[in-house]
């Protein structure tokens, strides 16, 4: 356990601090973040008005983008436009109706007649809303590619100086609006940029059918202004970049099981790439509304303790989440998906059709 | 430094804890360290917003789960 450092309690003072570790009963239409995270921080004024977030992650880091000098910036940073938006008025934001996790309907439903719960975590929220979507048959799954990273419309950010341009992707929108290495983001749409986080909420608020955003940057200290054209399609992404995302686990179909990762040399032991996939099943869902989803891999054959190395002829996942995020976004109901088996030492290719 | 220094710590108590453990042991903050109990994370939301409002202060508004 450690202290913050000297720097941040100093730069603390100037700042009301508050640490939430249940959503319930938060506000969902006034404290908006990416709910799939298990680390995030709003920096706003108490009418509601967010200056800043900060946090974020991908498949690769979940701390890619967080560390002390970063947020001691951000948050001196935010000093100046708390003290500029005050000046001008500190107009309140004009916030839709209150919404919380207990209005969702499958929260309603989960919650009902389960004993004590220590709290609502992030990511449940985003559970919910698929979960409520599907029983209100308004989910279409199209709503999954939230708070887009950066590097979607090609830039490539500083993860110790976040609002600079440290690589612009050839060919991509960020290339032909013009933007380049060491240009400072300033404005994306109508958020003030300080954070890659700040980033990732003016791309997730902008549609993600053919668009143009545009784009205030500073470069050699002179004020420029852009216009980024993105394509239809824009916020699409792949099971890899997607794999983190807790919000995977309510799309359906899944398969009904999940496991481990075997280690390299467990690989080797049993005679499998030790450089390729394989995890070992350690649950099939036999609990909760999604059980029949266990009995049905049950039914095809699976079992726990079988070593899973290949699905539908595809051995190149990264790990087993990647499995998972795959299943999630390619796998239709009806299908007809094989799995190449390890059972002791035999061989098995076990077929499996999706159910939702 | 990674933001799990600033995160473990968790809530005021802690810093109650390690003030406690370190008056215990005889010793003391250094000089040129506020003392632990000066700083720690509000847990009531509302109210957090209501002294922000009241001393003209921004909100850090940290989310995260207890370890």
């Amino acid at each position: 356990m450690g202290r913050p450092p000297k720097e941040f309690r100093t730069l603390a003072k100037r700042f009301v601090c508050v640490r939430v570790t249940d959503m319930r009963g938060i506000d969902l239409s006034r404290y908006r973040f990416d709910y799939d995270l298990t680390f995030s921080i709003l920096l706003m004024h108490p009418n509601g008005h967010i200056y800043h977030r900060f946090g974020g992650r991908d498949h690769t880091d979940p701390l890619i983008w967080i560390s002390m000098p970063s947020l001691l910036s951000l948050m001196t940073g935010t000093l100046e436009d708390h003290s500029a938006y005050v000046s001008a008025g500190a107009k309140p934001p004009n916030l839709p109706p209150r919404r919380g996790v207990e209005d969702f309907r499958s929260y309603k439903t989960w919650i009902k007649g389960r004993p004590k719960i220590e709290c609502i975590h992030c990511h449940q929220i985003g559970e919910h809303e698929v979960g409520s979507g599907e029983l209100d048959g308004t989910w279409t799954g199209k709503d999954i590619w939230r708070y887009p990273s950066p590097a979607k419309i090609g830039l490539r950010l500083d993860p110790a100086d976040q609002s600079k341009v440290k690589s612009v992707d050839v060919g991509s929108p960020a290339a032909a609006g013009g933007l380049e290495p060491g240009d400072r983001l300033e404005r994306i749409i109508r958020h003030h940029v300080r954070s890659v986080n700040d980033v990732q909420a003016a791309l997730h608020e902008a549609p993600g059918g053919r668009t143009t955003i545009p784009v205030r940057f500073r470069r050699d200290g002179k004020e420029q202004q852009a216009r980024l054209t993105l394509p239809d399609g824009w916020k699409v992404g792949d099971a890899l970049t997607f794999s983190w995302r807790p919000l995977k686990w309510p799309m359906r179909p899944g398969p009904g099981f999940g496991g481990k990762d075997l280690t390299a040399q467990e690989k080797k032991n049993l005679g499998l790439d030790p450089d390729g996939f394989a995890f070992r099943i350690t649950y099939l869902v036999t609990w909760g509304r999604n059980a029949h989803v266990g009995r049905n891999a049950a039914r095809a054959g699976l079992r726990n303790g079988d070593i899973v190395y290949s699905v539908a002829g595809k051995i190149d996942f990264h790990d087993q989440s990647h499995f998972h995020s795959w299943f999630r976004l390619n796998v239709k109901a009806g299908q007809v998906v094989k799995f190449e088996t390890l059972r002791g030492k035999r061989r098995r290719a076990i077929e499996m059709k999706a159910i939702k | 430094m990674k933001i799990e220094s600033l995160v473990g710590i968790g809530s005021a108590l802690c810093f109650v804890a390690i003030a406690a453990v370190l008056r215990s042991a005889g010793g003391t903050a250094p000089q040129e360290e506020p003392p632990p109990a000066e700083f720690a994370w509000e847990t009531d939301l509302a109210a957090a917003n209501r002294r922000a409002a009241k001393e003209g202060k921004p909100l850090v508004v940290l989310f995260r789960c207890p370890p």
